[in-house]
């Protein structure tokens, strides 16, 4: 029961949230811009205090999904700007600044944007050999030549070669 | 990056698309294995992604495609364009229909079949979003048990079907929104050549390189109609 004297400093608090990233630092967010993400929604529902701490999410990351989270709570911006904003985002990421949106995006799920990083992961791993997608997600192989060798043949046809590139 | 969760796997592999593509990221490791069996929910095999197609036979087509649908599960987007290809074996099509039909949400399929298969009544229609059909033809629309409940996007190029069928198509689909009829051969159930089409929640009708005597369209929603090299002599729009 929330009585009427209680009401004012509690949507005031409510109001905003503060995040804090596995390096320590603390994020100042809005709630409807913290809410777009599924599970600090879940986290806000359940719990009283304003302080989430993500044990897995760093600073940079972190930094960067919010400004995502705070542009699509923006009322005042059009869908227009806001999917200009999104392809805007990704472009010119690095491919291991991506792996760690992509990871993010998942445990906050923000499926918007875990689609949007997705898709541009995906367009730069296009057309490269298996090794280069090994060398850049830091995959250790763990096929043994006789297991590796039956899958390409199973699938032979994909295994030509040529359009493939390593860089 | 070995603890990317399968379904973020799964989800980096289906934008990928390009079978090709696909196959190969998909043999990293064995957990990204596993994410492909089980959570790709978009393949795509489109003679001008990939230029390998070319060089291959239709029967070693059928063979791959067979064999790399059958190696997913749960796939929501199947798209087979194959511009070079002739026809594919209508067992196949079955096939591949039957073994999505319970997850498929979009359908692109642009090969002709020998002998005919009707796509409609193959393919999963509960969930079906988009369904994009080229070069096939379509006979005996039965609206009473063929619903397209979800369906919101329907483009049929080069296809044959009767004006009978095609007006009973739209009435199967509820909530259709935008609708391309492009170089469609159409029959005429009688000698009256007229064909009339409803929707009530038709948006956007794009109409392409068809000739009918009349064509009575009855669409309270449109928004946007797009006719292009067209002969029809008499054309009543209502709504």
């Amino acid at each position: 029961m929330v009585t009427t004297d209680e009401k004012g400093p509690l949507t005031a608090k409510k109001k905003s949230v503060i995040i804090r990233s596995c390096d320590g630092d603390e994020f100042l967010v809005s709630e409807s811009a913290a809410v777009l993400s599924t599970s600090l929604k879940k986290i806000l529902e359940e719990k009283e205090d304003r302080l989430i701490h993500l044990s897995d999410i760093d600073n940079k990351t972190l930094a960067m999904v919010i400004a995502y989270l705070s542009t699509h709570a923006d009322d005042g911006l059009s869908d227009d700007l806001k999917r200009s904003f999104d392809q805007e985002f990704v472009s010119g990421k690095e491919f291991d600044v991506l792996k760690y949106l992509v990871l993010a995006t998942d445990t906050l799920q923000v499926t918007c944007l875990c689609y949007t990083v997705a898709k541009k992961m995906a367009d730069i791993m296009k057309n490269k050999l298996v090794e280069w997608v090994r060398r850049e997600f830091d995959i250790q192989n763990d096929y043994t030549p006789e297991a590796e060798a039956e899958i390409r043949r199973l699938d032979a046809w994909a295994w030509d070669d040529r359009q493939l590139e390593d860089d | 990056m070995e603890y990317l969760p399968d379904e973020v796997i799964g989800n980096i592999l289906s934008r990928l698309r390009a079978a090709r593509n696909v196959v190969i990221a998909s043999a990293t490791c064995r957990k990204w294995q596993e994410a492909w069996r089980n959570h790709l929910h978009t393949l795509t095999f489109n003679s001008s992604d990939c230029p390998l197609y070319h060089e291959f036979s239709t029967s070693r087509l059928e063979i791959l495609i067979t064999q790399t649908i059958f190696q997913t599960k749960g796939l929501e987007s199947l798209s087979i364009i194959m511009d070079h290809v002739d026809e594919f074996s209508a067992a196949l099509v079955i096939a591949w229909l039957m073994y999505t039909r319970e997850t498929l949400r979009h359908l692109h399929y642009n090969v002709r079949t020998t002998p005919n298969v009707n796509i409609l009544e193959k393919c999963g229609r509960q969930k079906l979003e988009v369904l994009t059909l080229a070069h096939n033809t379509i006979m005996g629309v039965e609206p009473s048990y063929q619903k397209f409940p979800c369906l919101r996007t329907l483009s049929l190029s080069y296809v044959s079907i009767s004006a009978l069928d095609l007006s009973l198509l739209l009435t199967a689909c509820p909530k259709i929104e935008v609708l391309t009829l492009d170089s469609l051969e159409i029959f005429m159930s009688d000698s009256q050549a007229t064909m009339e089409l409803t929707s009530y929640s038709l948006k956007d009708i794009y109409v392409e390189a068809i000739s009918l005597d009349k064509f009575i369209l009855e669409a309270d929603s449109l928004v946007k109609l797009h006719l292009k090299d067209c002969t029809l002599k008499v054309f009543e729009l209502i709504g």
